[in-house]
């Protein structure tokens, strides 16, 4: 190419990414895909409960005579999803086999993962008091509005789990880790065994998705093939299993009472929330802002934080902020981009206007339903936007749906992303806040983690059970960049953070219901219809 | 699933979980690592259900498969699935293990031209078929105007999920090659993008069935 048409590519629709052409062929070799010669499979028993009583050491005979069958060790971590047992054999199918072979007898303890019902729970017991006085500021509001707003434990689930392959040789030990810094792994296996780091070589050509999950150290399980590779004088390869990958990682839930003060004017004067919440950004003006954190609510069972989720912290506020936005705006009769200009700051103002004007018309806000709820009939369609931050990469999502307020089914009918930094590649650039977009809108629709409040067994463990938002459930999606080429910062967290209050926003536009509850299940959407 | 309605030939009936004359549990082919749960009438705990091996590990009947067009003959064991063959004997490591049960089309292959997933097949059953992955669509440099089209509308991202969509996406055109965006999506429901580059993979997808020009320079 000659820098002419390298210059026109990138100031039209960008350059298809370097290494395509061995993604669509199959050719690109994954960590998972390594196989040097001799490899070992190792295979990890995992505890399927949140926590578990003592498990008893089992025989190991039966399983060291199956054929193939290097090594069997009990390792007995029994608490949250821990390694029960590690099998080595030549073939995963034998190491699965030697785990069978064990016979493993454990039981589960009673768990508390659903975080509405610890609430309720300690309410109930007296460990969680009343609500007191509102803040003084509150005196000020002549309109008050209040909402709830629960949000789910969502997980990272990289298609490519965690894991690796390890070749420990005098000379240097090999690891081939899906990593998202091959630096901190070389180092932290290096830490880890007081090897040199010239000693350790970490490789990761490909990496299949790590959304924050690989962005840590190094993993346990590189640990674990390490030492059986050492012992076994072969290379060793340990990856999760799905259920591994799914029970620990994500992010865990919260529970927010939100309560907005404004003037009959618009202006708000006073916002307090209470609850079990992360700290979260305040984007908006919301007056004098006051946080109370539940006390006496213990024990809601989450998954241990292995690494940050994309955005970390943020989606989960945003949405209720947003939320709540729109139920004061519906309150007092004003629009909802209005409401918002008027308790922003004036950059925030001004940038509001700006997202607005590329992307309302896209979305036809002028058909918004006037007033929440108005659509004849049992499928209502309804048109919201919610905003968003993280790390300056900010901007506004505007989202249609359609509700089906008899079954409770919500269909997302189109969303415009509209995002406030340009580009050094077009395409790329535009594909990543797409798959923001994707990833907020299946957190906010379908995925959920759960445990069997009774045993604490993991229910959610693989992907027909833990629900990603696959092709049919896909809207058409339109990307706005506003910035200019150039005008760069990483792209893949900010996406992530609008969505979701649009789409609840929409939903209360449909139905003149505020969510109450993500996901936006039908039993979620048909109990906050219900309210 | 839409993806699945070709009849399910090779594989176990759904449902249907031993298989007269080989005195196996399919559930024993999947890698559950030994572990299930269940309640107990009381409510209060649960135990893991103990297993005995019931597949006395065998040392492996020959098949051939044709894999991308070339007769490969391996050892498998009854209880090994395509996909594993295909990954660990054949070193075919395009079909990717995620699920390993069908519930997100990673391990997609043509199986005589029928779309299916190899992590619920056994390979013995598939002797003397022919089996197609992402790496048997291009031949040589020439890549499949499927590849050449998510190349060009970027139909990825971490690239996991691509091979399989790759796949998924040949079969529906190949059924219909002017297929709209709902049959497309219809074709590709199996199979899961985590990453979501849906938009892009059904602009890729669409480029194809429309006849679209989708070369990348190089």
């Amino acid at each position: 190419m000659t820098p002419e048409q390298t210059r026109a590519l990138i100031l039209g629709r960008g350059i298809p990414r370097a290494d395509g052409r061995e993604k669509v062929t199959g050719r690109a070799r994954y960590c998972s895909d390594v196989k040097p010669r001799g490899m070992l499979y190792a295979c990890v028993q995992w505890c399927p409960f949140a926590s578990a009583k003592g498990a008893p050491p089992p025989s190991l005979d039966a399983a060291l005579k199956i054929r193939g069958v290097k090594a069997v060790r009990w390792l007995g971590q029994n608490g949250a999803h821990g390694k029960l047992a590690v099998a080595l054999a030549e073939s995963p199918e034998a190491a699965d086999e030697a785990l069978l072979a064990l016979g493993t007898k454990i039981s589960g303890n009673p768990v508390e993962s659903n975080i509405e019902r610890a609430v309720e729970k300690a309410k109930a017991a007296g460990r969680v008091p009343p609500p007191g006085p509102m803040p003084p500021a509150f005196q000020q509001a002549e309109v008050t509005a209040q909402c709830t707003v629960i949000v789910n434990q969502v997980q990272h689930a990289p298609l490519e789990p965690r894991g690796a392959v390890v070749h420990w040789t005098p000379e240097k030990v090999t690891v081939w880790e899906s990593t998202q810094g091959v630096v901190m792994v070389r180092d932290s296996v290096a830490n880890h065994f007081r090897l040199d780091r010239n000693q350790v070589q970490a490789i990761c050509h490909y990496c299949g998705g790590g959304f924050g999950i690989k962005a840590n150290f190094t993993g346990p399980l590189t640990i674990l093939a390490a030492e059986l590779s050492r012992e076994f004088n072969a290379p060793v390869r340990l990856f999760h299993t799905r259920h591994g990958e799914l029970a620990t990682g994500g992010r865990g839930p919260s529970y927010t009472q939100i309560f907005l003060g404004a003037k009959k004017d618009g202006t708000l004067v006073a916002e307090h929330r209470r609850g079990l919440m992360s700290p979260g950004p305040t984007w908006y003006r919301f007056g004098t802002t006051t946080r109370e954190q539940l006390p006496g609510v213990g024990g809601v069972h989450v998954s241990g934080a292995e690494g940050p989720l994309r955005a970390p912290g943020t989606p989960e506020t945003q949405i209720v902020s947003e939320i709540a936005m729109d139920v004061m705006a519906e309150k007092l009769g004003i629009d909802p981009l209005e409401f918002r200009l008027k308790n922003s700051d004036s950059g925030l103002a001004q940038r509001l206007q700006r997202w607005f004007a590329a992307g309302g018309p896209k979305i036809g806000w002028d058909r918004r339903q006037r007033p929440a709820g108005a659509t004849k009939g049992p499928l209502k369609r309804g048109i919201g936007l919610g905003c968003g931050e993280f790390a300056g990469r900010a901007g506004m999502h505007l989202a249609e749906v359609e509700v089906d307020v008899e079954t409770g089914v919500v269909r997302v009918r189109k969303v415009v992303a509209v995002q406030d930094r340009g580009w050094v590649n077009r395409l790329t650039t535009e594909s990543q806040v797409y798959g923001g977009v994707v990833m907020g809108l299946s957190w906010a629709m379908f995925e959920d983690r759960k445990f069997d409040p009774a045993c604490g067994a993991f229910l959610t463990n693989n992907l027909e059970h833990y629900k990603i938002a696959g092709p049919v459930d896909i809207p058409e999606i339109e990307v706005i960049l506003l910035g200019q080429e150039g005008d760069t910062a990483g792209v893949g967290e900010g996406p992530v953070v609008p969505i979701g209050g649009a789409i609840a926003n929409a939903i209360l536009n449909a139905t003149g219901k505020p969510v109450r509850k993500a996901p936006f299940t039908p039993r979620n959407i048909l109990a906050a219809l219900a309210a | 699933m839409p993806d699945q309605d070709e009849p399910l030939e090779p594989a176990p009936a759904e449902g249907k979980e031993d298989r007269p004359g080989l005195n196996l549990s399919r559930r024993n082919f999947i890698r559950a690592a030994g572990v299930v749960a269940a309640s107990t009438a009381a409510g209060g705990a649960a135990s893991l259900a103990p297993r005995e091996p019931q597949v006395p590990p065998a040392a492996g009947s020959p098949i051939t498969l044709t894999v991308n067009g070339t007769a490969r003959t391996l050892n498998v064991e009854p209880r090994t699935t395509l996909l594993s063959a295909l990954r660990n004997q054949l070193e075919v490591t395009g079909p990717k293990e995620v699920c390993e049960r069908g519930a997100c089309g990673a391990c997609s292959v043509l199986v005589d031209g029928i779309l299916l997933n190899s992590c619920m097949l056994l390979a013995i059953d598939c002797a003397g078929k022919q089996v197609t992955t992402a790496e048997g669509l291009a031949s040589g440099d020439k890549l499949d105007p499927v590849q050449e089209a998510f190349w060009y509308h970027d139909g990825m991202q971490c690239g996991y999920c691509t091979p399989g969509f790759v796949v998924a996406i040949r079969a529906v055109l190949n059924k219909k090659p002017n297929a709209t965006l709902e049959e497309i999506k219809a074709g590709c429901a199996g199979n899961i993008c985590r990453c979501g580059a849906y938009p892009r993979i059904f602009a890729a997808a669409l480029a194809v069935a429309r006849g679209e020009k989708t070369e990348v320079l190089s």
